[in-house]
């Protein structure tokens, strides 16, 4: 393996509800670790309820974790996260156009310079967005703001890529071709990716390694390296191999 | 294209045969002036407030209060709002209060008002701030609300500070919400301004309309309503294109 | 449990600190009760003026003028909506005329009614009609224009009636925007029914408001103005329970769009 890059250390996250009489505790993920390698593409896989979202905002620093720590050894500089987030719902603001959410980072961080706006125009040529830069969140598809959420998670060139369940609220045929825009910029920029999703074949089709995990309480199940050559296209899904793993898969999540 | 202008030219001509009708009516049963004047009257009447100043002096004394009350109220209600949106502990104590005020006829403030600030300006201006303080600090509280939790954990990733989250996400976000409110308002702050000025006041469209009364003078009241009419239409419209123009982005202009 | 303690001591506490203040400011600045008496004095006119018997007469002119002509008034604005709806192309034609009577305030009538009418009640129910009607009319057609074509398809496809299409699928579909425009009509004749009484009455809670006014009673006119807070509260809570209960089955999330 390249040089681990992310670190999740015994990990566990509680959540409390409920008042002083009725307080119920339920545990969301116990001592969950693993590391991830520069330039690998790691899949959190698992059923709903396995607390894999969970772990990713407690990745990023969204949510706190209760036990345990994470370390993330990439850095560009102290105002610059080293990582882009992609959410489930493609969450761009409705008054901005598809260019002006990509530069939005840009804003917040203070940091925008003239080679930025060339360098997202070049992402949304490699998203097949060229001719949508000037649109309204409200005229584009699921499918393509999903695309435009992603090139902003890389506008400003962060090492790491979190996705959250990125492709999850998508009917399967953008899904797929999805996966192949994601498969071509990954293969083009390299980024360390850890990729939450609850698709078998998503998983295996996209990823270097596939962290699966169970639930009651959230833990994980198996750290599964996936040998599949690269790069990777709609043939890989007809090889005996891929067929293989997908199976196996099956199996440990019945 | 050719239907809308049928449409149109329809329209027209119900006004024309709403004015034929009226001088016909006015003609045949011989009605005399101080119940119902000609249509014609109503033109000349019009010009002649126009020619001696009468009517600009007055539209421009409730246009001022409209303007000044209507800002001051939609200002406090954007800010008052902001702040029971984020501070739910306040809101939620305040709650029963705003509801009661809400719902309750602030016009019946109007006399106290007169009777505190007198028959200048400020006793309208106070009211008319008051009528569109509430319908805008409610839409804010509920645009602010309506921010989703993604975009705050968006903001957070990219390491937004508490003003940036303000300005670039809440406050745009709640713009729809905050349109319908001002809109409301507007129209409630025209009809504050014509019964403030009704309850007592030295200038103003209300105050023609009682002078107008007091005179039995039907030509000028029907010529001072008219004027009413035009003038909340045209705020009402103008509005109405300003909250296109901010809102081009939003669903509800997709058409 | 411990939160909402806390809200309700706090609103407790606000109402206090706002007698506090209103009470505080007289004695501090000496005001003349002619300008603003204390609290308990308007307090205690309020409570004097049910005793005697005054708020209940005058209440009661203003609510049955008020229900008379707010039920007048909607009930034609419902038949006007319906009809209006009907045909896309009468609705066109008239909607310019529509918009600039919604949009003008309908009080500055009343001085126009007191001459043609004279005072007393007719000028006061045909101004509480005008703003009833208005926010019922467009808000039928609303209502009406917002039921999706599938479910007219729907009907259609059982061949219901036409009596049927009305009563089961028109009416209940319209029924949210409706109401919605009857809270607005109700604030609204509220608010005519007061102004009117100012300009037309010799009785009412609006005529009561400004005898106060021109006697310089501030103590009369703050109980009144409490009065005509409490009979739009009754009302305005009257259509809103009304609303509850024809809606159980609406998930309503409607911006704000009503007022005084």
């Amino acid at each position: 393996m390249s040089e681990e890059v992310v670190r999740v250390k015994n990990v566990g996250r509680t959540f409390v509800s409920g008042g002083k009489k009725d307080r119920k505790e339920f545990t969301a993920l116990e001592k969950v670790s693993f590391e991830v390698g520069r330039g690998e593409f790691v899949s959190l896989l698992g059923p709903s309820g396995c607390g894999k979202s969970t772990l990713l905002k407690i990745i990023s620093g969204l949510l706190p974790a209760t036990s345990g720590s994470v370390e993330i050894t990439e850095s560009v500089n102290e105002k610059v996260p080293p990582f882009g987030f992609v959410f489930q719902d493609s969450v761009l603001l409705p008054w901005r156009t598809a260019l002006d959410n990509a530069l939005f980072p840009f804003e917040i961080m203070g940091n925008r310079e003239k080679s930025d706006e060339k360098h997202v125009r070049e992402l949304f040529a490699l998203a097949r967005l060229v001719g949508f830069e000037e649109s309204y969140p409200r005229q584009l598809s699921g499918g393509m703001k999903q695309r435009v959420s992603i090139v902003r998670a890389l506008s400003y060139n962060p090492p790491i890529l979190l996705m959250d369940e990125p492709f999850g609220a998508l009917d399967a045929i953008t899904r797929d071709n999805l996966n192949n825009v994601l498969l071509e910029i990954w293969e083009s920029t390299r980024k360390t990716v850890i990729f939450v999703t609850h698709s078998i074949s998503e998983a295996v089709y996209l990823s270097d390694r596939i962290i699966v995990m169970g639930t009651k309480p959230g833990r994980v199940l198996k750290d599964m390296k996936v040998t599949l050559p690269r790069p990777r296209n709609e043939d890989t899904k007809l090889s005996p191999e891929f067929y293989a793993y997908v199976r196996e898969l099956r199996e440990m999540l019945k | 294209m050719k239907k809308k202008l049928g449409i149109k030219l329809m329209s027209f001509l119900v006004l024309v045969a709403i004015v034929v009708v009226w001088k016909v009516m006015v003609t045949l049963l011989k009605t005399p002036t101080h119940i119902l004047p000609p249509p014609e009257d109503i033109l000349f009447k019009f010009i002649e407030l126009i020619r001696n100043s009468v009517l600009q002096k007055n539209f421009l004394a409730t246009f001022e209060e409209i303007v000044i009350g209507f800002s001051a109220g939609a200002g406090l209600g954007i800010v008052i709002g902001y702040i029971l949106a984020k501070v739910e502990l306040l809101e939620r104590a305040l709650s029963p209060y705003i509801l009661i005020f809400q719902t309750a006829p602030k016009i019946s403030l109007a006399p106290l008002f007169v009777l505190w600030f007198g028959l200048g300006i400020l006793s309208k201006v106070v009211l008319i701030a008051l009528v569109t303080l509430f319908p805008v600090m409610i839409n804010m509280i509920l645009g602010v609300r309506s921010t989703e939790k993604n975009y705050y954990h968006l903001m957070r990733v990219l390491g937004a500070r508490p003003w940036q989250v303000m300005l670039k996400l809440e406050l745009m976000n709640s713009l729809p919400y905050l349109m319908t409110g001002l809109r409301v308002g507007l129209v409630l702050s025209i009809t504050a301004a014509v019964i403030g000025e009704m309850m007592g006041s030295r200038a103003g469209l209300g105050f023609l309309l009682i002078l107008g009364n007091e005179m039995y003078d039907i030509t000028l009241l029907m010529t001072v309503i008219l004027v009413i009419s035009l003038l909340s239409f045209l705020l009402d419209v103008g509005m109405k294109k300003l909250q296109d123009r901010l809102l081009s982005w939003h669903e509800s202009s997709a058409k | 449990m411990n939160k909402r303690v806390l809200i309700t001591v706090l609103s407790i506490l606000f109402l206090f600190l706002f007698l506090g203040i209103w009470k505080g400011y007289i004695v501090l600045n000496d005001v003349p009760p002619f300008i603003l008496p204390p609290p308990e004095a308007v307090g205690q006119r309020f409570v004097d003026l049910i005793a005697d018997g005054t708020f209940i007469r005058e209440g009661w002119v203003t609510l049955y003028t008020i229900i008379l002509g707010f039920s007048i008034g909607s009930a034609l604005g419902f038949l006007a909506g319906y009809f209006s709806a009907r045909s896309r192309t009468f609705e066109e034609i008239i909607s310019p005329y529509v918009m600039v009577i919604q949009a003008t305030p309908k009080v500055s009538l009343i001085p126009l009614f007191v001459i043609w009418f004279g005072l007393g009640m007719p000028s006061k129910l045909l101004l509480i009609v005008l703003s009833a009607f208005f926010p019922v009319m467009v808000n039928t057609i609303l209502g009406l224009r917002s039921i999706p074509e599938d479910y007219s398809n729907l009907m259609t496809v059982l061949k219901a009636s036409e009596g049927q299409r009305v009563l089961k699928l028109e009416l209940p579909m319209a029924t949210p925007l409706i109401m919605a425009g009857l809270k607005i009509a109700m604030v609204q004749s509220v608010i005519g029914a007061i102004v009117s009484e100012w300009m037309a009455g010799d009785r009412g809670l609006g005529y009561l408001l400004v005898y106060g006014s021109s006697l310089y009673d501030a103590n009369l006119l703050m109980a009144s103005i409490l009065a005509t807070t409490f009979l739009g509260l009754v009302l305005y809570w009257s259509i809103e329970l009304v609303e509850k209960k024809l809606l159980f089955w609406h998930e309503s999330k409607l911006a704000f769009t009503e007022g005084t």
